[in-house]
């Protein structure tokens, strides 16, 4: 018997967590740091939504394990799709949309804060100091008789790659399931009561089933997507079906890479509200940045009680800033099935696409209907990116030292000895010259103690609280999380982390990969 | 102007007799905030509803909307109302009364239109309050604008506006949030006595969209949720009070509106559940507005005036 699977159920997905590519990070002033893709979340579909005024091309990706004799596939569509609408679709590219527009971290670090000379204005070699000092460390990191009493008529047959295609229409719900049954389909209980509402709505039932010897020329351990395009004025998921013997309340991840020309897409009749991103958080969390991003969006999930649709990426396909992994060639956005890309144009430069990621975590009780879309006028590039700043590695007595160091008298020499034709006036430049570099210094070091005693504290608290915001976590939590317990320096607002010797000296801890 | 003192001495002296009945035993609160209530002008009501509907979505409803946006547009419906009032030489043009509408245009319009670009709200609200003395019809005391300015606004949003769009899922479908609307709109309908259009457009939306549902063939549990889904969607209880309810632009008389209402429910039912499309109620009320001064003509009576309540 063949096991029937609906199309919520049929795209779950585990990739293998991706390398953390370099990418395009010429227009970044910061750098890409790392990448929450979807290996994080097991139990999510993923579907590559192409709309542009009645047309849609749609790619569904399954992650089914069992014995493929057992997999069958029925979705909903709104016309009967002929053989040459419905092709194998690439998996590889749901990994490249994943990599693309994956949640991204992105790391900066301080300069500086005891800039020791520099301040003199008259002493070029400093500057020369200054403009080095000013350069951020870089890191880079990305189906008869039988069939007409039962209602049922069989619209289309045919087979593409591995699939064994019918196109079903129906009269009755009952008729649909007894013609399934009867086929070796195995049905789930309540299947004839979820159909009912699209036989009334006049949809056909695309149905797929493995054929075994197609599917063992093509030489491929798992089932490649299934692609399909069709026009119809609904712009929409049949996400219901895929409900009918799910826990009431146990959450479903659906991931939705929408692909339009004219601007980001939408819910037509779900809230869709944007993650919180593009703050500043501690700078641990890069270590752990995966769990750190599972959390928030489990949080932020429960916050809204399962109820919205989050966009997690929205961004012109010409570019991308920082980029999680290249931007997708005009040959894989075709592949995708952009269909407006023709044109004489070639694969590099700007392409008239804008990819909206959506991340849907819906129970059947607070998805009661199928996943409406509209597309808005909205061209505003938006990501969910993390930052964090690495605070310079040093102390107010280290800027003091280094102060106290410098020769302001030596640099001054150095200085006017290369201006031999003021010859005459050196004596008394220097000591202007000297007199500047040791209140440039006073300066330096009032910037440090500004720097260490305050401006750092109260952005790591800040941070922090934002950690505390977006995960709910509570502080025992975070100290589990990032490994190191903190207290809080009730004279400056500090929280300070007790790292035992040890750990200090192997930079590691025991609690760093457990989740809080 | 002493509009705001004699409120509030109104409201004393109700104050003071209310607390008579109450000794007697005899107080009523529903009667007696209604009888106290319809001396001012609705629009103050109005107004306070709506800000707080703005508060409440920019701040805990992910408006991606700017405060620029509001500022621009406030400016833009202030200045376009200014400059009609003196071009025509209205004798409100000097009075706060006379510029109630372009406020109350103004919350309607950020409220509902979404854009990425500053002009967009500004140029709205200039062609909002420029309809009003743009497209008017009737004579005498009967003559009045035929559009409401905040559906014409969310109609150029939702057709041809570049920029602009409607985000028909922005309030959610949380029951507290659709409680606390139906009971602000109650009091605005009550106090400009057009309960009864909100109510018919409501009983003929809901009642549709229930009948859908029972035709699809849906198991009865699951029909309740996407019923009550459907039911609880801020917009359309949005739509319904503060909307279709503006007395200006719908019929005078009680039995043309009900089946105005009707209309506009039915319009708005074909166009989103039969052709697929988005906005129904918006674009239907603009395209039923056109018929209102027929409706007028048929069915005789004084016009609405805002401080008669």
């Amino acid at each position: 018997m063949l096991q029937i699977r609906f199309i919520s159920h049929l795209a779950r997905l585990t990739f293998i967590a991706g390398a953390l590519v370099s990418g395009n990070a010429h227009a970044f002033c910061g750098f890409f740091a790392g990448k929450a893709d979807t290996s994080l979340f097991n139990e999510a579909s993923q579907v590559i939504l192409v709309r542009d005024g009645n047309r849609s091309v749609i790619s569904m990706l399954n992650d089914y394990r069992g014995p493929l004799h057992d997999f069958a596939l029925v979705v909903p569509v709104p016309q009967v799709l002929e053989k040459g609408q419905v092709q194998i679709g690439n998996k590889r590219l749901f990994d490249r949309m994943d990599a693309y527009s994956a949640p991204r971290l992105a790391e900066y670090y301080d300069n500086d804060p005891c800039p020791v000379g520099i301040q003199n204005r008259g002493i070029p070699e400093m500057m020369d100091g200054l403009q080095k000092n000013a350069l951020p460390a870089s890191v880079e990191l990305k189906k008869s008789k039988s069939d007409k009493a039962l209602g049922v008529s069989v619209e289309a047959s045919y087979t593409v790659g591995e699939y064994d295609i019918v196109m079903l229409s129906a009269k009755q719900s009952d008729g649909l399931e007894t013609w399934l049954r009867q086929n070796g389909y195995k049905m789930p209980k309540g299947a004839a009561a979820a159909l009912r509402p699209y036989i009334a709505q006049n949809m056909k039932f695309f149905v797929a089933k493995v054929n075994l010897k197609e599917q063992a020329a093509t030489g491929v351990q798992y089932l490649r997507p299934l692609q399909f395009a069709f026009e119809s004025e609904k712009f929409m998921l049949p996400i219901r079906l895929g409900m009918i013997n799910a826990d009431p309340k146990k959450p479903q991840d659906l991931i939705a890479y929408v692909l339009t020309r004219n601007g980001r897409v939408e819910s037509a009749n779900y809230r869709t509200v944007k993650l919180p991103a593009n703050d500043n958080l501690p700078p641990a969390i890069k270590k752990n940045f995966t769990t750190f991003y599972k959390a928030m969006f489990d949080h932020q999930a429960k916050q809204e009680a399962h109820r919205v649709v989050f966009t997690e990426y929205f961004w012109d396909m010409g570019w991308c800033d920082p980029c999680a992994d290249e931007p997708l060639s005009r040959e894989e956005l075709q592949q995708a099935g952009v269909f407006w890309l023709d044109g004489s144009d070639n694969s590099s430069g700007a392409q008239n696409a804008l990819l909206t990621r959506l991340h849907v975590r819906y129970t059947p009780k607070t998805f009661p209907e199928d996943l409406m879309f509209v597309q808005t006028s909205d061209r505003e590039n938006w990501q969910t990116r993390y930052v964090v700043q690495n605070p310079f590695e040093g102390s107010i007595q280290q800027c003091r030292d280094k102060a106290a160091n410098y020769s302001c008298e030596n640099a001054c020499q150095s200085y006017s000895g290369m201006h031999w034709q003021d010859y005459f006036e050196r004596k008394g430049y220097i000591g202007q010259c000297v007199q500047s570099c040791k209140e440039s210094n006073r300066f330096a070091i009032e910037q440090a103690t500004r720097y260490y005693e305050t401006d750092l504290p109260l952005r790591q608290q800040k941070e922090m609280q934002t950690l505390m915001h977006y995960t709910g976590w509570n502080m025992s939590e975070i100290e589990r999380f990032i490994g190191a317990r903190f207290s809080l320096n009730r004279e400056q607002g500090v929280y300070q982390t007790h790292q035992k010797w040890w750990e200090k000296l192997f930079n590691k801890t025991p609690n760093r990969a457990t989740k809080p | 102007m002493n509009v705001r003192e004699s409120i509030g001495y109104k409201f004393t002296l109700r104050q003071a007799q209310g607390e008579r009945w109450l000794c007697r035993g005899l107080f009523k609160p529903a009667s007696f905030i209604s009888r106290s209530l319809p001396r001012i002008d609705a629009r103050y009501f109005q107004l306070a509803f709506l800000i707080c509907l703005l508060l409440f979505g920019a701040l805990a409803r992910d408006f991606s909307l700017t405060g620029w946006q509001v500022l621009l547009a406030f400016t833009s419906a202030v200045a376009t109302q200014a400059f009609w009032q003196f071009f025509l030489q209205l004798p409100n043009r000097k009075n706060l009364q006379g510029y109630l509408s372009a406020f109350v245009t103004t919350c309607g319009l950020s409220i509902l239109v979404r854009s990425d670009v500053l002009w967009v709200h500004p140029a709205l609200a200039c062609l909002a309050m420029s309809s009003k003395f743009l497209f008017r019809f009737g004579s005498g005391m009967d003559r009045g604008h035929i559009l409401n300015p905040a559906n014409l606004a969310a109609f150029s949003a939702f057709a041809w506006m570049p920029h602009a769009w409607l985000s028909p899922g922005q309030w959610g479908q949380e029951t507290l949030t659709a409680l606390w609307m139906l009971a602000l709109g109650a009091i605005v309908t009550r106090q400009v006595a057009r309960w009864d259009v909100s109510l018919a457009f409501l009983t003929a939306w809901l009642g549709l969209l229930a009948l859908r549902l029972v035709w699809l063939g849906y198991v009865p549990h699951l029909a309740i949720e996407m019923w009550l889904h459907q039911a609880m969607n801020g917009a359309i209880i949005l739509f319904a009070f503060f909307m279709i309810s503006d007395p200006m632009t719908t019929p005078q008389h009680r039995t043309a509106r009900i089946a105005y209402a009707t209309c506009v429910a039915v319009t708005a039912f074909i166009w989103q559940y039969g052709l697929f499309h988005h906005q129904g109620p918006t674009v239907a009320l603009f395209i039923w507005s056109f018929t209102v001064p027929l409706w007028n003509l048929t069915f005789r009576q004084a016009r609405f005036d805002w401080r008669a309540g």
